[in-house]
């Protein structure tokens, strides 16, 4: 029974001094910023879901139709998606009304994504979203539509044992 | 932004703006109160002189009894308190930096250049800005002298311990029970702390720190007693001469690893770091402290780990003796930095003890190894082998 303390506490000091020498992968956060290649995104027709980062939503507003799927899904978790009225002619949006996302209130789920048959909602790998004036954590439809400039200046490999940046 | 070069400029530019200012105060002094007093001082020239030039610094230090040669010197900058008190801020970087490596974290990382290098000054003046705050109900007088205690029986141990053939504060005849004489004394400045802090954490961190203290003192004097047998004397510099051939740590192996388990009780360290543990007790003893109180209370602990690391080198690993090419002191330097490394990796990697198994080992097992390896260490010396 001492042999095995003995021999425990030696595996630990081996484990300890090999990790001395193995290299880190921490990222440097805002000095470097990672490059994410995708968000989530989700196809209704083929029903196939594809691996992405579920960062903030883009919203394709010549696609979407106003059909609240989005508001319905979301009622139930997080209740962070309004229908409000925008301005302007929107030929297949009789209604003109269009999801706007409370990024106070939105747990990052993606059930609004799957949840719209018109491939107009998918999110993006933008996740720098905090503010200091919480009112405008509310995304409106129009700064939706925008697409997120690329910040990203180092790339996750994965590798054999894990992954690096690189 | 301000970053922390930009902090330390500011400082060193206010440091520089009053040196240029300080003669419009000095001067008058030095001209109408020291001459009235009979003293003799440096003239102004000597003085702006040795200001420049370092050699004349050194004599002119030396003419008024503070030079490198003398008792003064020796004791508050090399070998004595200052240096032990930079050798405990790097102590402390190295802590962080290598505890961090071994978790696969990075530690410090942007104060200064490079790794970080410059956060032990950021810590002295994080402490420095913190208030120091009395409890209402703590015994004021001991709460105050804690921290002094603390950095005086850290500093205390270094008054025998030498670093080469030649630098050394004092030399006695039994220089090596000195050092423990004095360790027998922490308790006492613990369980001022813990007591004057008039905290129920802080008294039982106390408590603990008693009953762990005084359980390895007895082990730790035991294991020395090996190498006294068999160097035959009391004075560290002849337990180092007698290391010429062969250093103590090969015959005397169990002894030194109960020499080093002790190390890491003493200065209260994972696996023994009971009396501080921070999900139990707050911060054990340390509790009310705060500001530099805390930073003073440290830096004492972090000295005595110096010292204690210094008498494992001295004792075990052949003090300064090495090949050649090196200068003693650059060996005895290298092999502290070993010891030191040994002593820090337990925090990493290792669990506490429970109260009960730590009082086990120390009363029941390290007390019995360490009485084998005095038997060891007779039959040794009477066998002939040193």
């Amino acid at each position: 029974m001492i042999y095995s303390v003995i021999k425990e506490i030696l595996v630990a000091f081996a484990v300890g001094i090999r990790n001395i020498f193995k290299k880190r992968m921490t990222l440097r956060y805002p000095e470097v910023k990672l490059d994410i290649d995708s968000g989530y995104t989700y196809d209704f027709k083929t029903d196939t879901a594809s691996p992405g980062f579920k960062g903030r939503h883009i919203l394709y507003t010549d696609k979407c139709t106003g059909c609240s799927l989005c508001a319905i899904v979301c009622e139930n978790i997080a209740d962070c998606i309004d229908m409000v009225r925008v301005e302007g002619n929107w030929p297949i949006n009789e209604r003109s009304v269009m999801p706007q996302i409370d990024y106070g209130r939105c747990v990052f789920c993606g059930f609004c994504v799957d949840a719209c048959p018109f491939d107009c909602l998918f999110m993006t790998p933008e996740y720098e979203l905090s503010v200091t004036d919480k009112r405008k954590l509310v995304h409106t439809p129009f700064q939706l539509a925008v697409f997120p400039e690329k910040k990203g200046t180092v790339k996750l490999i994965p590798d054999k044992r894990g992954a690096h940046h690189a | 932004m301000e970053t922390f070069e930009d902090f330390l400029k500011r400082i060193l530019s206010i440091i520089f703006w009053l040196l240029l200012l300080s003669p419009v105060i000095i001067f008058p002094i030095f001209f109408l109160i020291i001459p009235v007093l009979g003293i003799s001082i440096p003239t102004t020239n000597e003085f702006l002189t040795a200001l420049i030039d370092p050699i004349k610094g050194i004599q002119l230090a030396d003419k008024y009894g503070v030079g490198p040669s003398s008792t003064f010197f020796k004791i508050a900058a090399f070998p004595g308190f200052t240096f032990a008190a930079l050798m405990a801020t790097l102590i402390i970087l190295y802590e962080r930096k290598l505890i961090a490596k071994v978790q696969l974290r990075v530690g410090p990382l942007y104060a200064g250049r490079f790794e970080g290098v410059l956060q032990p000054i950021a810590d002295l003046f994080k402490l420095l800005g913190k208030e120091i705050i009395v409890p209402e109900r703590a015994d004021k007088l001991f709460f105050w002298l804690a921290p002094i205690l603390s950095i005086g029986l850290g500093a205390a141990l270094l008054a025998v311990l030498p670093l080469s053939p030649n630098i050394y504060i004092a030399r006695s005849e039994v220089s090596l029970l000195i050092p423990f004489a004095i360790i027998g004394f922490t308790p006492l400045v613990i369980l001022i702390a813990a007591w004057a802090s008039s905290n129920k954490f802080a008294f039982i961190g106390g408590l603990r720190a008693l009953h762990q203290l005084i359980a390895y003192e007895i082990p730790m004097l035991i294991s020395v007693l090996g190498v006294v047998i068999l160097s035959g004397s009391l004075d560290l510099m002849i337990i180092v001469e007698s290391q010429q051939q062969v250093w103590f740590i090969i015959p005397q192996l169990l002894g030194a690893i109960i020499f080093y388990i002790t190390i890491l009780s003493e200065l209260e360290r994972t696996p023994f770091d009971i009396p501080e543990a921070e999900t139990e007790l707050v911060s054990g003893w340390l509790t009310e402290y705060t500001g530099m109180h805390f930073g003073l209370l440290q830096l004492g602990l972090y000295i005595k780990f110096y010292a204690l690391s210094l008498l494992f080198t001295l004792l075990f690993l052949g003090g300064w003796y090495g090949p050649a090419f090196l200068p003693p002191l650059a060996w005895l330097l290298i092999k502290l930095f070993f010891v030191i490394t040994v002593v820090i990796l337990p925090r990493a990697v290792m669990p506490r003890l429970r109260i009960d198994q730590l009082m086990r080992l120390g009363w029941v097992w390290l007390i019995a190894l360490s009485f084998i390896n005095l038997f060891i260490a007779v039959i040794e010396v009477s066998l002939g082998l040193i």
